[in-house]
C-alpha cells in the first residue's frame, strides 16, 4: 500500500500531504484504538447498568425503599448535570459529543432512569392501572434526550422501549402470537417509521431515518409474516406482507440501503413457503425449496448486478 | 490454489481503504473515484445485505436437493444417506468453484454458501458413515470434526474465506475431545493444536505484514490465541457445557491452578504483542480474553459471586478506557508510540458504532418487557413492571 502511495503521488492523484498522513496509517506509525475505547465505554455502562439492576432487585429489602431512589437519584441527576452542563447547542444536524465519554454517560443515565422508574412502579403502583405510562415516559423521555443530544444508543433505547409499551416481547415474538399483538406489532412499525421519515423530511436528525426504518421494518415483517398461517386471517397478512416487501425493496433500490431489499426478499419468501408447506408433501416440499431457492438466488443476483454492486 | 489472484485480492483490500479515507475525508470524492478506478477487478462482488440474502437462499438451494434426493429416493440406509450427504458435498464444492471461474463471483453469498456447505455434509456425512458400520462413541464425531476440518482447510485455500481457516482450525482442536484420551489430556492436545496453528499463523503473518495474505493471517493467529484460551479456561466450560466436562473433581488440582495461571496470562501475553506489533485482530481477542478472565476469575477461587460484581467490573472498564485514552493524548502529538485515541479513518468508528446502536435495540439490559396480562397490582409489594424500561419484576 506504501507503494501504491507513492505511485498516486507521481501520477499527481494525490499531495504530498496526503502521502504523509495516509502513510503513517498504512505503516502504523499512527494506530487508533479509539473503537477499542468505545467498546470499552459501551460494555462498561451496560455492566454497571446490569449489576444495579441485578443489587437493586437481590437487595431492596435489606437496603430499603429510601436508600434505593435516593442512590438511583443520585445517579441519574449526576449524568443529567453532566449532560446539560457539557452538551453543545442544539442542531437539527449532526453534532458531535462534546467528550469522549459524553454518549455513554446519557446512555447510563437514561438506563439508571429506567431502572429507577420500574423500581419506584413495582414498590410503591402510583399509577395503578395506568401503569404502563412509565413505560410510555420513559420512552417519551429517551426520545427527547436522544434528539436533544443526538444518541444512537439512547435512540436505541427510546425505541425498544416504545416496543415495550406496544407490547411487543421481542425475545418471544413467535408464529403463534395472537392477532392483537401483531396488530400493535404493525401500529408501532407504522409509528415509528412515520415518525423518522416526517422528521426526515423536516430536516431534524436525518441521519436518524435508518434506525427508525430498521427497527419499523423489522417489526413489521416479522408480525404479517408470523401471521401469514393464520387460519381466518392469513390471507390478508399475506397481501400486507407482499405490500410491505414491495415497498421495501424500491425504497432498498431507490436509497441503496439494500438492508431493505434483503428484507423484502427474505420475509415474504418465509411467509409464502410458510403458507404452501402446509398442503405440500415431504418431498414437494424440498422439491419446492429447490425451485424456489434456485429462482429467489436468480432473482438476487439480477438485482445485485443491476443495482447493488457496491461491496 | 486460490481462485484469485494476490494481485486481484490486493486491489479489492486497497480499494476498501480508499473508500473509508474517502468517506472520513482524507481524500476528496474526486481523488476516491480517480483512484478506485485504477483499482477495479473483473471480479463481481456485491454489498453485504444482498450477499448475506444470497447466502440464505443458497442455503435453501443445498438443504433443500439433498432432502429432495433422500426423499425421492427413500433413503433409508444409513450408509446411503452418508454417501449422499458426501457425494453432495463434494459436487456442491465442484459448482461452488465453477461459479467462481464462469462468473468471476467474489464473496456473493451464493458460491459461499455451496462452499460452506460442502463442508457440513462432507463432515456429517464421514460421521454418519462411521457410525453406520455399528460404531458408536468417540469415532463417528472425530471422523465427522477431521474430515470437516480438512474440507474447511481446502474451501479456504481455494476461496480464502478467513472463517474457513477458523473453522479448519476449531475443527483440529476439538477433535481431540474425541479421542477417548482423559479430560485433562484432551484439552492439552486441544490447546497444543491451537498452539500450533497460531505458530504457523504468526510466522505467515511476519512474513507478509498486514497486506494480503498477512491480513487473514494475522486474524487466524489471533482466533487460534483464543481457541487456547477457551480450552484453557476450565470455568468457561465447567459452568456452560456440562456435557464436556462435568465438574471440576474430573482435573487434577494441579492442572486446575495451572491453568487459572494461563488464562491471566494468554491475555496479557496477547495484548503484548498486539501493542508491540500493532496488531488489531490480537488487541481485540486479548480484550475479550482479558473480560472472560475477570469473569470467571470468581468461580475459578470459588469465591461467592456477588450482585454488585458486573457494577464493579463495568467501572474498571470505564476507568480502564478513560485512564488510557488520557494517557495517550497527554503524549507528545497527542499520542503515544503511536498509539492515539483519536479515530484516524473515521468512517470505521463511525459504521462499526452505529452498528452497534442499531444491534443495541435488542441489548438494553433491564429493558421493559411489558407482560400481556394486566397487571396484578398491590402497592407496596409491587404489581408487574415494564415501567421506565426497567425489568419487569424485582
Amino acid at each position: 500500500m506504501v507503494e501504491r502511495l507513492s505511485r498516486w503521488k507521481d501520477e499527481g492523484i494525490i499531495t504530498p500531504t496526503q502521502v504523509e498522513r495516509l502513510g503513517a496509517i498504512v505503516r502504523k506509525d499512527r494506530f487508533s484504538v479509539s473503537l477499542e475505547l468505545n467498546a470499552l465505554l459501551y460494555l462498561g455502562v451496560l455492566s454497571i447498568a446490569a449489576g444495579l439492576l441485578w443489587t437493586v432487585r437481590t437487595h431492596f429489602t435489606d437496603l430499603g425503599d429510601s436508600a434505593v431512589v435516593l442512590a438511583l437519584s443520585a445517579i441519574v441527576a449526576v449524568c443529567a448535570w453532566y449532560c446539560f452542563s457539557r452538551a453543545r447547542p442544539y442542531s437539527h444536524g449532526e453534532v458531535e459529543s462534546p467528550t469522549a465519554i459524553f454518549d455513554y454517560v446519557l446512555y447510563l443515565g437514561c438506563l439508571v432512569f429506567a431502572i429507577e422508574l420500574a423500581f419506584v412502579e413495582m414498590r410503591f403502583a402510583l399509577l395503578k392501572d395506568a401503569w404502563d405510562t412509565y413505560v410510555l415516559v420513559s420512552a417519551a423521555v429517551f426520545f427527547a434526550a436522544a434528539y436533544r443530544f443526538d444518541n444512537r444508543f439512547v435512540l436505541s433505547l427510546a425505541l425498544s422501549t416504545l416496543a415495550a409499551w406496544f407490547g411487543i416481547k421481542l425475545t418471544r415474538f413467535g408464529f403463534g402470537s395472537a392477532d392483537s399483538l401483531r396488530a400493535s406489532a404493525l401500529v408501532f412499525g407504522a409509528l415509528v417509521a412515520g415518525t423518522g421519515i416526517t422528521l426526515q423530511r423536516l430536516a431534524i436528525k436525518p441521519h436518524f431515518v435508518e434506525t427508525h426504518l430498521h427497527v419499523a421494518a423489522t417489526a413489521a415483517f416479522v408480525a404479517l409474516t408470523s401471521g401469514v398461517t393464520s387460519v381466518n386471517t392469513g390471507f390478508f397478512y399475506l397481501i400486507g406482507l407482499l405490500t410491505l416487501a414491495a415497498i421495501s425493496i424500491a425504497y432498498g433500490i431507490r436509497r441503496r440501503e439494500f438492508a431493505f431489499v434483503a428484507y423484502g426478499a427474505v420475509y415474504p419468501y418465509v411467509g409464502i413457503s410458510l403458507k404452501l408447506v402446509q398442503w405440500l408433501s415431504v418431498t414437494t416440499t424440498m422439491a419446492y425449496g429447490v425451485v424456489s431457492g434456485s429462482a429467489m438466488v436468480i432473482v438476487i443476483v439480477y438485482v445485485a448486478r443491476r443495482f447493488g454492486r457496491e461491496a | 490454489m486460490s481462485l484469485y489472484s494476490t494481485a486481484d485480492e490486493e486491489r479489492i483490500r486497497a480499494a476498501a481503504q480508499v473508500r473509508a479515507w474517502t468517506q472520513s475525508g482524507l481524500l476528496d470524492a474526486a481523488q476516491g473515484a480517480s483512484i478506485e478506478s485504477g483499482l477495479r477487478t473483473e471480479l463481481r462482488r456485491t454489498n453485504r445485505a444482498l450477499r448475506f440474502a444470497l447466502f440464505i437462499f443458497g442455503t435453501i438451494v443445498v438443504l433443500a436437493s439433498v432432502g429432495l434426493w433422500i426423499a425421492a429416493f427413500n433413503l433409508r440406509f444409513d450408509s446411503a444417506v452418508a454417501w449422499t450427504a458426501m457425494v453432495a458435498g463434494v459436487a456442491y464444492f465442484i459448482v461452488a468453484q465453477f461459479l467462481v471461474l464462469k462468473f468471476q463471483l467474489y464473496r456473493f453469498g451464493v458460491e459461499e454458501a455451496f462452499a460452506v456447505w460442502a463442508v457440513v455434509l462432507v463432515g456429517f456425512g464421514a460421521g454418519f458413515l462411521v457410525s453406520s458400520g455399528g460404531t458408536y462413541g468417540d469415532p463417528p464425531a472425530r471422523a465427522a470434526l477431521v474430515t470437516a476440518s480438512v474440507a474447511s482447510a481446502i474451501v479456504y485455500w481455494r476461496f480464502g474465506y478467513p472463517y474457513a481457516a477458523f473453522a479448519a482450525v476449531a475443527n483440529a482442536a476439538f477433535a481431540a475431545f474425541f479421542l477417548g484420551l482423559p479430560m485433562m489430556a484432551a484439552r492439552i492436545v486441544s490447546a497444543l493444536i491451537f498452539l500450533a496453528a497460531f505458530v504457523v499463523a504468526r510466522r505467515s503473518h511476519r512474513m507478509h505484514g498486514d497486506e494480503f495474505p498477512g491480513d487473514d493471517y494475522g486474524a487466524i493467529e489471533s482466533i487460534a490465541w483464543i481457541g487456547i484460551y477457551g480450552v484453557l479456561n476450565l470455568r468457561l466450560s465447567l459452568d456452560l457445557s456440562p456435557a464436556i466436562d462435568r465438574s471440576r473433581a474430573d482435573v487434577p488440582s494441579l492442572f486446575y491452578w495451572a491453568t487459572y495461571v494461563t488464562v491471566w496470562l494468554l491475555p496479557a501475553t496477547g495484548l503484548a504483542l498486539a501493542v508491540r506489533d500493532k496488531h488489531r485482530p490480537m488487541l481485540w481477542a486479548s480484550l475479550v480474553m482479558a473480560m472472560a478472565t475477570l469473569a470467571t476469575n470468581k468461580p475459578y477461587l470459588g469465591w461467592q459471586p456477588h450482585t454488585w460484581d458486573p457494577l464493579l467490573l463495568g467501572v474498571l472498564l470505564i476507568a480502564t478506557a478513560m485512564s488510557v485514552r488520557r494517557w495517550l493524548s497527554r503524549g507528545s502529538d497527542g499520542h503515544r508510540g503511536g498509539f492515539t485515541p483519536q479515530p484516524l479513518v473515521a468512517s470505521v468508528d463511525r459504521q462499526a458504532l452505529d452498528a452497534l446502536a442499531t444491534v443495541a435495540v435488542a441489548a438494553q439490559p433491564g429493558v421493559a418487557r411489558m407482560p400481556n396480562e394486566a397487571p396484578a397490582i398491590e402497592p407496596g409489594r409491587g404489581g408487574r413492571s415494564g415501567g421506565g424500561g426497567g425489568g419487569a419484576d424485582f
